[in-house]
């Protein structure tokens, strides 16, 4: 930029620059200070424009979520529900047809009532695994959530319960329609497959009830956890925010002060998350020692209902019933231990939450900042000359992921020493700076620093006492936490 | 009686600030408007699909923090650049301006030396106030 001198000769013309300078000064403030209320404006319109769309989205898709996954669930049992009838009616309509029955016509019902019973069931659990399933592997449930999901469960529970009564009534049906044609045996298909048939819709229902009623408890550790890690991810940020100093050259201090705020966080966070895990360890035995317990009790107490409803069963016939049950049960209790899985993943999801919160403050605090290292390159006046240029080099590395901006001093002070050695204070000083500047994340740049001499006017009163101290100001960058 | 001293280059360096500040603004406009707009419109597809959601809101950011935009400065931190730039281009006008300045009395020197200083403290404090806390969330 080319500027033509300006001469002055009065103070009215001195008075006229001050003036021009002053007000180009207060102009170039009030137009930056608009600009950052223009550009702080537009950021929070656009915060608040997107945190509004995500909210919305959110809610609304957590609801179609559940709406979706009810609404299949119920199709799902109406097959199983249109399935179980149709099999039915065709046994029914292959017994109508006979005029005399086949001699193996009731061993050959037995199978069949037995595969139309696993059926039936397998159906049920499959469609209660997906909805399950769907529900756990959801991440982004709002805060009403939880009473869509309570309708939705309150729904899928009169769903199984109107299927179950429902199938209970068919199987029921069996007997007596079946027998109609040989009065004299009244439970012609085989006694025991038709408990078992009722025994299986029984099972089912409590197995469903009590299901439901662990993924509940499943539900309210997770919330209780779910809110304890909260507190913890709130204790990091209180933590690094009341710990955290303002540091921006790499050295002993920064490194030290650095370590201590991270070890720190790092133990209180291990300890807390250890706590949670073995909460969380303690109520899931719990929950899993009372479902052990509940499939022996519902065990036993389906033989006894078959027992009294269905009298007149040997001992031999009531083990028939109970290893049928045993094997069932297996396969139901690999289902809900699906549930143990699927809750300790989510748990293992929530501790990697707070992991990675501890991580991102690390790196806000601590990676993302400038940070400037001094190589080791540099070099200073052998003596500090009041005649000639003193030039101070040095080299410096941004190790930071944003830019460093700033400026680079050196200030030269001095005090006069007495005969006696005795030290005064400082009664010169000189500060040069050389300017802003701006090293990229990565970047090395030599700095350069020239202090001329005759700026020392009284070296020779001064003698040795003159002290070159190196100032780093950083303005870009700083994070006022 | 000399003529009036020369202030033609102060109005330039006025009018280069103020275009060099509004280009800054406009471009941290532009480049916030090509963010979030891409971003709602997803946002907003997900409840006819919820099935994408997982998809979409693990994609999406979950709020505007120092930094969003890129890897490096972020959108915030490159207009805090480029209007630090601004700022260190009219004070470098200034002080060419000032460094021309011919003056004859010690008196005169002083008040020019005072209004520099000034000016460095000034333009200090403006740096200084840019608002990156505002940003953080």
């Amino acid at each position: 930029m080319y500027v033509a001198s300006v001469k002055i000769y009065t103070d009215e013309q001195l008075s006229q620059v001050e003036s021009a300078i002053n007000d180009l000064s207060s102009h170039v403030s009030q137009k930056a200070s608009e600009a950052n209320s223009i550009v702080s404006s537009l950021v929070e319109e656009a915060s608040a424009k997107y945190t509004s769309a995500l909210t919305r989205s959110q809610v609304l898709s957590a609801d179609k979520y559940v709406e979706l996954l009810t609404t299949s669930f119920i199709a799902a049992v109406k097959r199983a529900d249109d399935h179980l009838k149709s099999e039915i009616d065709t046994l029914f309509r292959i017994y109508d047809e006979y005029n005399a029955l086949p001699s193996n016509f009731y061993n050959d019902v037995n199978v069949i009532l037995t595969n139309i019973s696993t059926d039936y069931n397998n159906s049920l659990t499959s469609a209660l695994n997906a909805y399950n399933d769907g529900l756990s592997s959801y991440k982004y449930w709002h805060t009403g959530s939880s009473d869509i999901i309570a309708s939705s469960q309150t729904k899928v529970g009169l769903a199984i319960d109107q299927s179950n009564s429902a199938a209970t009534a068919l199987f029921e049906t069996v007997s007596t329609r079946l027998v109609y044609k040989d009065a004299s045996k009244p439970y012609a298909i085989s006694k025991t497959d038709y408990a078992f048939a009722v025994a299986l819709a029984q099972f089912n229902y409590q197995l469903f009830n009590e299901s439901i009623r662990i993924r509940n408890q499943f539900e309210n550790l997770i919330v209780d956890i779910g809110r304890r890690a909260e507190l913890i991810i709130t204790s990091i940020d209180k933590f690094f925010k009341s710990s955290y100093k303002p540091s921006f050259v790499d050295g002993y201090s920064y490194r030290n002060a650095k370590a201590s705020v991270i070890n720190g966080a790092s133990s209180f966070v291990s300890n807390d998350t250890g706590e949670l895990i073995t909460l969380y360890n303690d109520r899931s035995s719990v929950i899993s020692n009372n479902f052990d317990v509940f499939i022996q009790n519902v065990h036993a107490n389906t033989i006894d209902y078959i027992n009294q409803t269905i009298s007149g069963f040997t001992q031999e016939e009531l083990d028939y019933i109970s290893a049928h049950l045993s094997s069932s049960t297996s396969t139901q209790v690999d289902r809900v231990s699906t549930y143990f899985n699927m809750y300790l993943s989510r748990i293992t999801n929530i501790m990697d939450g707070v992991s990675l919160r501890l991580t991102s403050a690390i790196d806000k605090y601590y990676m993302y900042p400038p940070l400037l290292r001094f190589t080791g390159s540099a070099s200073s006046p052998v003596s500090i000359s009041g005649v000639s240029d003193n030039t101070y080099t040095f080299e410096v590395t941004n190790l930071g992921k944003v830019p460093w901006v700033g400026w680079f001093g050196i200030r030269m002070s001095g005090g006069t020493v007495d005969d006696e050695g005795v030290e005064y204070p400082a009664e010169f000083r000189f500060n040069k700076r050389v300017g802003m500047h701006t090293i990229t994340p990565g970047e090395t740049r030599m700095i350069t620093i020239v202090v001329p001499g005759v700026a020392i006017y009284n070296l020779d009163k001064l003698g040795s006492v003159v002290v070159s101290t190196l100032i780093v100001n950083t303005y870009g960058g700083i994070v006022n936490y | 009686m000399p003529d009036s001293p020369s202030t033609a280059s102060l109005d330039t360096a006025r009018q280069s600030y103020d275009t060099c500040v509004d280009r800054s603004v406009e471009f941290f406009r532009s480049r916030l408007a090509a963010l979030v707009d891409p971003l709602i419109t997803d946002i907003n597809n997900v409840p006819a699909t919820p099935s994408s959601a997982t998809d979409v809101f693990d994609r999406v950011i979950p709020a505007f923090s120092l930094g969003v935009g890129d890897s490096d400065s972020g959108l915030y931190g490159d207009y805090v650049l480029n209007l630090t730039e601004c700022i260190n281009n009219v004070t470098y006008a200034i002080n060419l301006y000032v460094a021309s300045v011919k003056i004859y009395t010690d008196e005169q020197l002083s008040r020019v030396s005072i209004m520099s200083h000034m000016l460095s403290i000034c333009m200090s404090r403006l740096l200084k106030s840019i608002p990156m806390n505002n940003f953080l969330r």
